[in-house]
């Protein structure tokens, strides 16, 4: 999973270790986190790194959650937002308890989608907040990261089916297959009813 | 808590509004009466800066000088009122209308971003627009070249440029389909926009008008067996002979002379021959651009502004 944090440059200490706290929790999520803050650092796998430079879209068009530290107006959350409600991508909207986020004034109640989520915050409730964002985002699809290497040995028929599906497209025939099995999961009953006992147990 | 003053764009539709290929009502704009309801659909934009936007054009024929020119009109209108505009436009011509722009806007001192959506109208479809294609894209490519253009828009940067997919580049150099954009890259689009400095920052200086163009251009291939002199002859109304030879094996300096010969009056002839170092002699001009048409464009602007031959030859080189 591939998450942005964007705050803005800040001398508060207060928001400063309010960065501090949500980088932790992403950091504890284990996920791949790309943020402005403190220096800039991006962190992606090579495979989103590689399709972003041959497809020439912005990385941000892969990001699969969106975390602001919005207490603050700011134009470059404004831009990073729009593109979020654009990609129907989670987004976490933080600001400091106390605060109003002018950002929302332009937009009304309905354009607003249900995968914006605006949350007031204190330092005693930061770090929970982000992991509940995290934990509340596996009901929408995301881009996992594959990080599990597994060597499969196929038949010469199977290699020359993956080619005459991938030959002249931009994936590789690992992508096909990944593709392919995260489609069969999205349809296996038997399998998301599981899931969702096994969700509503932790 | 610190506000910041709101910023406003006028969107300018000249085809190219595509967001998604259903076509419901404001999927894309082909009447005045889409413009509205495509507003609403990209409502995201509204958080960057206020928007209004501006039919100029449908996009489903030729869109060419007299399209341009009508854009331009609305943005000299507009101009005190708007901080940025972005200009919409059919997919497969931006490049051409933003060397166009640039030509007619010249200085302006606040941006002109140009884009266009790669999805087609059942409209578009229907009037045969050729669908491009093209790695970037699907409905998000679309949305995402909008909301980066509106961002461009309030930046501080002046002059057309043309936003696409992660690159904006300054608009009249560029080269090539939007299939294989080539051109000066001003800035980069990742986590938000990242201009290498090279842009020009906004002025207060007046926009000026320079929208006319000499439409009577003849314009003559060199082709091996073409009777040259035969063919000037029948240029009795032509204003000037664009001359590109597409061909080698063509004796230049012959076919010139010839041509010469066979103009009944003091026509200017104007040689495009980027990659050949053959200096004409008076009274043929040259003409640098970045392609063939834009080329043919810039002469049409400079025989539109001015009639002197020495103004002739600084404004085409």
């Amino acid at each position: 999973m591939h998450v942005y944090f964007y705050g803005p440059r800040t001398k508060q200490p207060e928001r400063r270790s309010a960065y501090v706290v949500i980088k932790e929790a992403l950091r504890l999520a284990d996920v791949y986190v790309s943020t402005n803050t403190e220096e800039e650092e991006v962190q992606v796998s090579a495979e989103v790194m590689a399709d972003s430079r041959e497809r020439d879209v912005p990385l941000l068009e892969r990001m699969d959650a969106f975390l602001f530290e919005g207490t603050t107006s700011d134009p470059e959350i404004g831009f990073l937002l729009a593109h979020a409600i654009a990609l129907k991508k989670p987004v976490l909207y933080l600001y400091q308890r106390g605060s109003v986020p002018q950002v929302f004034s332009h937009l009304s109640r309905r354009e607003l989608p249900k995968y914006i989520n605006v949350v007031a915050y204190d330092q005693a409730s930061l770090g929970r907040q982000v992991t509940e964002f995290l934990r509340s985002t596996s009901g929408v699809r995301l881009r996992e990261v594959p990080r599990i290497k597994f060597t499969l040995r196929i038949t010469s028929s199977i290699e020359e089916y993956l080619h005459f599906k991938t030959h002249n497209t931009k994936i590789t025939k690992a992508d096909y297959l990944r593709q392919e099995i995260e489609q069969t999961m999205e349809q296996d009953e038997e399998w998301q009813t599981y899931q969702h006992k096994r969700r509503q147990a932790d | 808590m610190a506000t910041l003053s709101r910023k406003s764009v006028a969107l300018l539709f000249l085809g190219g509004a595509a967001i998604d290929e259903r076509d419901r009502l404001g999927d894309s704009v082909s009447r005045a009466a889409h413009v509205k309801p495509w507003m609403g659909r990209m409502a995201e934009m509204d958080i960057i800066a206020d928007t209004k936007g501006f039919f100029i054009a449908d996009g489903l024929g030729h869109v060419g000088i007299r399209d341009w020119s009508r854009a331009a009109r609305t943005i000299v209108e507009q101009y005190q009122e708007f901080d940025g505009f972005v200009v919409v436009h059919q997919f497969g011509t931006v490049p051409t209308a933003a060397f166009a722009l640039s030509l007619i806007l010249g200085q302006i001192g606040k941006p002109v971003v140009i884009t266009g959506s790669p999805l087609l109208s059942a409209a578009e479809r229907a009037a045969g627009v050729p669908k491009l294609k093209i790695a970037t894209g699907g409905e998000f490519g679309a949305r995402a070249n909008f909301i980066n253009a509106v961002q461009v828009a309030v930046s501080d940067v002046a002059g057309v440029t043309v936003v696409y997919g992660s690159h904006i580049y300054r608009g009249e150099t560029l080269a090539g389909s939007m299939t294989a954009l080539a051109g000066e890259v001003l800035g980069k689009i990742d986590f938000g926009i990242r201009f290498f400095g090279q842009q020009s920052k906004r002025t207060s200086r007046k926009v000026q008008l320079h929208d006319r163009f000499e439409e009577q251009v003849a314009v003559v291939e060199l082709l091996p067996g073409v009777d040259v002199q035969r063919l000037a002859k029948s240029m009795s109304r032509t204003r000037a002979v664009f001359l590109s030879p597409t061909e080698g094996g063509v004796h230049l300096q012959a076919a010139i002379e010839s041509l010469l010969k066979g103009l009944t009056q003091k026509t200017p002839i104007v040689l495009y021959q980027p990659n050949d170092s053959f200096e004409p002699a008076a009274p043929v001009l040259r003409v640098t651009a970045p392609t063939r048409s834009t080329a043919l464009l810039k002469t049409m602007w400079v025989l539109g502004q001015t009639t002197n031959l020495g103004t002739m030859r600084k404004l085409l080189s």
